[in-house]
Parts: structure tokens; sequence; C-alpha cells
């Protein structure tokens, strides 16, 4: 199902480019649906659930920003509305909505392909389709580094304070405090790295390719179905070019 | 001479891989450092930085990608169009390190500023043609004021990250440098860049 999900992804990137800005608003919408209401692309805790409404006001907001800088700062065209001080460009206003329209869509798709797949169900899922050990572990690593790492950022903070650190200091003592707080932070990780090395190395880490068990999925008529409106896209842009 | 292969895998292995985990992980939590600071630098790529020095520029490529895949599902969506940035800013830094530039402060310095011309340049396209310039960030008021006085979108945003983003870059390289250099020697050598940042006898 990541597959269907990331052919979906694919499409929607694909269509950001080559199609017109109206059928990028229509994508733009059905992406909108299906993040809310197919199961398979709905966001997957009650916290993707916060980040997507988050998103979809904050996809708004950049919209109209966009458009409003883009109306107001380019000048040629006709002009749409004169307000004496500021003046709204009909070319500003098609420009913003082209980028906004197309920034939008792309980061709905992606957006809801991470909101409704966990990321330990995405490092299996490329682990199943033949990705190198490697980046699958340093995914899985960093989610549990992500963890962990605000805690001790707050950590080395109230430890640097107490020490006296001009932490709430004039800009200059803020600034030589960032030093004395992201010093210890680095150096922590690395010596902890060094440690984790040993670790996986006495567990047999990266054990060899034919030790590994992989059981790849076949895609699904969808996602071929998506695959192929992509080559559709492709291939009625170079068309559209050449002739 | 080793092969490509053989050099990735040199570059990630051993303690290569919990430190590209924790250069992701630095990447995306120092922004709560600077913010509790007060201190209005992004400091993102501090990991892809210390990888790149540590380890390599495959895994420094790897490190900011994966980095900005995961901004990305935190609800950050944009982060994903500056991939080809944060790779080159994982190539260019492995570039100096290997040439030993991680030896000297002034290098650091200088390579840094370059750092943040490239990056400059890499995503002021980006900003201009995928958001408008838009990324509403505190940077947009420079879009804005170069905007208003008469350069079009590209130039705006490439202004905008011209100013802001060697600063960035030098405050990044400069902290990489002085924590590199207290590093006692035995946790360094276990590194592939580490032949690099040890003065020559």
């Amino acid at each position: 199902m990541i597959a269907t999900k990331l052919a979906f992804v694919l499409f929607c990137w694909t269509a950001a480019f080559a199609l017109p800005t109206a059928v990028q608003v229509v994508f733009m919408h059905v992406a909108f649906i299906l993040g809310r209401f197919l199961p398979l692309f709905r966001p997957s805790s009650a916290q993707a659930r916060r980040l997507y409404v988050r998103f979809l006001l904050y996809a708004g907001l950049l919209s109209a920003v966009v458009v409003i800088l883009n109306a107001l700062f380019v000048r040629n065209g006709e002009v749409l509305l004169d307000l004496s001080v500021v003046q709204f460009s009909r070319n500003g206003v098609e420009f913003g909505l082209r980028v906004s329209v197309r920034l939008v869509l792309m980061s709905t798709a992606i957006l809801v392909f991470f909101l409704s797949t966990p990321l330990r169900d995405l490092a299996a899922f490329l682990d199943s389709a033949g990705a190198p050990a490697v980046l699958t572990s340093v995914l899985l690593l960093s989610l549990e580094f992500l963890e962990r790492l605000p805690q001790r950022i707050e950590q080395i903070f109230t430890a640097q304070e107490a020490r006296g650190a001009p932490v709430r200091a004039g800009f200059a003592g803020r600034f030589r405090s960032l030093f004395s707080i992201l010093g210890p932070l680095i150096l922590s990780s690395i010596v902890e790295s060094v440690e984790r090395s040993h670790a996986l190395a006495l567990r047999g880490f990266p054990a060899p390719p034919e030790h590994r068990i992989r059981a790849r999925q076949p895609l699904t008529i969808p996602a071929w179905s998506l695959i192929a409106g992509v080559v559709a896209m492709i291939g009625w842009k170079l068309w559209e070019s050449f002739r | 001479m080793p092969t490509f292969r053989e050099r990735l895998r040199l570059e990630m292995s051993g303690p290569a891989i919990p430190l590209m985990a924790f250069g992701v992980a630095i990447n995306l939590t120092v922004g709560q450092v600077t913010s509790a600071l007060k201190i209005p630098v992004y400091l993102d790529s501090i990991g892809t930085v210390l990888v790149a020095v540590l380890c390599g520029p495959w895994a420094a490529a790897l490190t900011g990608s994966l980095a900005n895949i995961l901004a990305s599902s935190f609800g950050s969506p944009a982060m994903m169009f500056f991939i080809p940035v944060v790779i080159a800013i994982g190539l260019w830094t492995a570039f100096i390190a290997r040439h030993g530039w991680f030896r000297s402060l002034p290098l650091v310095v200088m390579g840094g500023a370059l750092q943040g011309i490239i990056a400059a340049l890499l995503s002021a396209p980006i900003s201009a043609y995928v958001f408008g310039g838009t990324m509403l960030s505190g940077t947009d008021f420079l879009v804005i004021f170069f905007r208003s006085l008469g350069n079009d979108v590209f130039w705006s945003a490439l202004y905008q990250g011209l100013t802001s983003d060697p600063i960035d870059k030098v405050v990044t390289y400069i902290i990489v440098f002085l924590t590199v250099r207290r590093l006692p020697q035995r946790i360094l050598t276990r590194f592939p860049g580490s032949r690099s940042l040890l003065n020559p006898q």
C-alpha cells in the first residue's frame, strides 16, 4: 500500500509542473479529500491529525500571502485594484495563484503520505524494497535520537545556566552561550556514536545481504494506473514543447 | 586507490551510522537552542556539516536528505524541495575538509562563507520558482525589501540568500570546527575523515 501512496505523490508532483493551474486545483482538492476521508491516506495518529489540520490552515495563509505579495510587487500588466498607495496587478495575482496552487498541491501530497505512513512502516517497506541497510538503520536510529535529544538539550541548557552561562544576557553573551550549549551536545553525540557502533558490531551489524529476508510486494492496479498517468503527463508535456 | 563502492562502504560503516542518525536529529532539534537563546540563525545544517567533516560527502548528503525528509513528515513539507541544497552542503563541506580546510580557523570562516554563497545560489531558484519567494519565515521581509527596490522574484530571493546564508553557515562551520578540535584523538581516529583533520606530522 505504501507503493500506491508513493505513486500518488509522484503523480501529484508531476501534475504540479505538467498540467494547467485549473487542473492542479482539482487534484489539490482530491488530495485534501483523500487525506480527510480515505482510510489509506488518513493521518495515522491524533498528533498527525492535528498536524494535518494545522497544515490546512497554514496552506490557506500561505496561499493568501503569496497572492497578496505578488499582486503588490509585480507591477507590470493591467491594474486590477488601485488604492492610491498600493496597486494590485493582474500579472501578480495570476503568478501568485499559479505558484501557491503548485506549492499547496505538492506539499499536500507529500504531507498526506507522511502523516498516513508511520515512519517505522516506511523503514520496513524500504527494507523489503531492497533499500540499503544503512538507510533504514539511520532512519530508525534518527527516530530514537529525535525522541531523546530535546531532553538532552534541556539538561545541557539548565546545567550551563546553573554554571553562570549568560543565556539571558545581551546578544553577545547569548551568542557565547550558543557555543557552550552546542559544544557538549555535539561532543556527547560523537562519543555515543562510537559506543553505539561497538554495540552494533557485536550484534553482527550489518548482516550480509544473503541473510536478509525480503518480502517484496507486487504493485497494485491503482499504483500502476498512477504511474501510467505520470508517463502520460510527461509524454504530453514533451509533445507540447516539440509541437 | 579504493573504488567508489569501497569508499562508500568505508564512509558509511562503524560509528558513521549512529553519527549520521545523530546528525539528522541535531539538524532537526538545534532550532530549539537558537530560539531559546533568541539568536537569529537557523544552524539547521550543523549535523550535515559534522558528518561531512568526520565521515565524508555521501554520508553527509544522506544525512541532510533524511533530515529534510523527516522535517517534511513532521509538518514542514516545503523542506522536501531543498534536498538538492543540503546535498550540495554535504558535498562541498566534505570536499574542503578533505583538503585540510578544517585545520585552521581562517580557512573554516572562508569555507563557511563560500558555502553560504553556494547555498544561496542553489536555494534561490527553488525559493523563487516553487514558492514565489515566500516561505513564511523571518527572511521573507528581506525578500519583500529587495522586491520593493525593483528586483524580480529570483534576484530578490538570491539577494536574501546572499545576505543571510553566509552568516548562518560561517557560525555553523565555527561551531563544528571548535567541537571537532576538542575531540580526543582516540575518538577522532575512529572516523574516516580524521586523516584530513589531524595535522601532518
